[in-house]
């Protein structure tokens, strides 16, 4: 009954830390580096030493070290998933296993495991962002750091507020969902068994009142923002200002230097 | 004994930072033909709880028994459980889905894998049961309906599968001052006639003093007072500490008595206040 509170991506843990604490578009920026390093990185060993500063990063986050674990669960999956396709998939180099038409060669396996380690660390990267930044702050960072692109014709405040908006939202739907299925289960709904066609139909009682409620909400703060006269971006001032302060100039420095010290090194 | 609940709780994503203990070692019997209130503040596990006796949660320690058999994960005993005890939610209006009513009231019975021709004499009856003329909106979308309508036909689609048990989770709330009334009167009256065990859960003293026979008073997920509203009400102190009003004229009887008056506190009515009044008052004559 609980399968939506298992999900921890993009969730966010209030908190106090130094990460916490760190402008949303610092954090940006230090994350596309972050990206950038991953994608760069050649050798184990240069795996090894990032490993080591994301590890340093999640203690200075002070996030719960086995709640931030076992969000990652699904992710697990799909990399195993990986791993396997490669294991298999890939040839080249020396064979390693032959299992019958299969064979494992060490180009798979060494792709395999550089292609598991990527979608790790990017993961990881991403979490720590999504869980040390409200959803508010990550749209505020974002729509300010979109801001040049408004020159270019891209409406850069109506998609953060979008995206503030959906965010704010996927809890609420969470948990309309789930009192919905619960109020269907108790009419005795199946919703387990059966075939794939029959699965689909009993979707049918859970997602049409999920329909429902979420036009009624968004018809609901369409009136409430018309009403406390929302017109888009322009000239709006803000409550939060974003302001940088030395600490977030260095965390973007800091990820830069390791982006170029990794290239540069070719670890 | 219907339903046992022996030394229940239930915490809410245990291991996360976002734990959170909604039950703490609740006990409590539900007899056949009662009308139990469970009363307390938002937040105090009153939804928790009510979702422990159909199986839509089950206690993280605990056991809850219904006819003496213990409710566990089992598929096959869920569903038989389900078919028993029927549980409608807080504004159950949402949950509608059909596009007529006699569709939507029968997913229930349907669901139960009754003949089609049970199914609708069943429809019909649940609609009556709730005060809507089955004829009149048989075939009509249940969205086109008033709020207060839709809230009675998606009882009815509780009603229609028989159970012998209703939870109703705050039957009233967000309806206007007739509506209400006219939900919880068909309340009393499906307990009445019927013979239903009801399990009304509310926060409010004023709509269940009178009608249920045995209140249950919940806070922090823990059972603070229980008993006959006129037992619970003797602990006002108790229930203002709650943040729980007295129903007002028992809360009037319960000034009275601070003031050093002797009334009685099973008074929830107008009319049975101003008899303790004149009794007072002729007491003091005499």
């Amino acid at each position: 009954m609980n399968m939506f509170k298992s999900i921890t991506i993009g969730q966010f843990l209030p908190g106090e830390s130094l990460l916490h604490r760190l402008d949303p578009r610092a954090k940006f920026i230090a994350l596309i580096l972050f990206i950038g390093t991953v994608f760069i990185l050649r050798t184990l060993f240069g795996y090894l030493l990032l490993g080591i500063v994301l590890l340093g990063l999640l203690q200075i986050s002070q996030l719960p070290l086995r709640y931030f674990f076992r969000g990652l669960r699904p992710v697990f999956y799909i990399t195993l998933f990986t791993l396997i396709v490669h294991f298999f998939m890939t040839k080249g180099g020396i064979i390693l296993v032959r299992l019958g038409p299969l064979t494992v060669e060490s180009d798979g396996v060494y792709l395999g495991i550089f292609m598991a380690l990527r979608i790790i660390f990017l993961v990881v990267c991403t979490s720590i962002l999504t869980l040390t930044t409200s959803p508010i702050a990550l749209a505020d960072g974002l729509e300010y750091l979109m801001r040049p692109l408004a020159k270019i014709g891209v409406p850069s405040h109506e998609i953060a507020m979008m995206m503030t908006i959906a965010l704010r939202f996927i809890p609420t739907l969470m948990e309309e969902s789930e009192k919905i299925m619960k109020a269907q289960l108790a009419r005795g709904a199946d919703l387990e068994s059966g075939n794939v066609f029959r699965r689909a139909k009993s979707l049918v009682p859970l997602l049409v009142p999920l329909f429902v409620s979420a036009f009624r909400r968004a018809d609901d703060l369409a009136v409430a923002m018309e009403a406390r006269c929302y017109r888009g971006g322009e000239g709006r001032t803000r409550m939060r200002e974003l302001q940088a302060t030395p600490l977030d100039y260095f965390a973007v420095f800091f990820s830069a230097l390791l982006l170029i010290a990794m290239a540069w090194s070719q670890v | 004994m219907l339903l046992k609940l022996r030394n229940i709780s239930y915490t809410y994503m245990p291991g996360t930072p976002f734990e959170v203990a909604a039950l703490k070692n609740i006990t409590l019997d539900i007899e056949q033909g009662e009308y139990l209130a469970i009363i307390g503040q938002t937040g105090s596990g009153k939804s928790t709880l009510i979702q422990h006796l159909n199986g839509l949660l089950l206690p993280t320690t605990g056991e809850v028994y219904l006819d003496g058999k213990q409710v566990s994960k089992d598929k096959k005993g869920l569903a038989a459980i389900r078919r028993r005890i029927g549980l409608l939610f807080q504004f159950p209006e949402q949950q509608l889905f059909e596009e007529n009513v006699a569709s939507d009231v029968a997913f229930g019975p349907r669901n139960l894998g009754l003949s089609e021709q049970e199914i609708a004499v069943r429809v019909d009856r649940a609609l009556r049961l709730v005060g809507l003329d089955p004829a009149e909106v048989r075939d009509r979308s249940p969205f086109s309906l008033s709020g207060g309508q839709m809230r009675r036909v998606a009882m009815a689609g509780v009603l229609a599968m028989e159970p012998d048990v209703v939870i109703l989770d705050e039957p009233a709330a967000g309806l206007d001052p007739r509506s209400k009334e006219e939900i919880l009167n068909q309340i009393d009256a499906l307990h009445r006639e019927h013979k239903l065990t009801v399990v009304l859960v509310s926060h409010s003293m004023e709509d269940v003093a009178s009608r249920a026979e045995r209140l249950v008073v919940l806070a922090d997920g823990e059972i603070r007072l229980a008993g006959s509203p006129a037992d619970v009400f003797q602990d006002a102190a108790v229930l203002e500490e709650l943040g729980l009003a007295l129903p007002q004229m028992t809360l009037l009887m319960y000034r009275l008595r601070q003031a050093g008056k002797e009334v009685p506190m099973n008074v929830f009515s107008i009319s049975a206040a101003k008899e303790a009044i004149l009794q007072m008052m002729g007491g003091d004559k005499r």
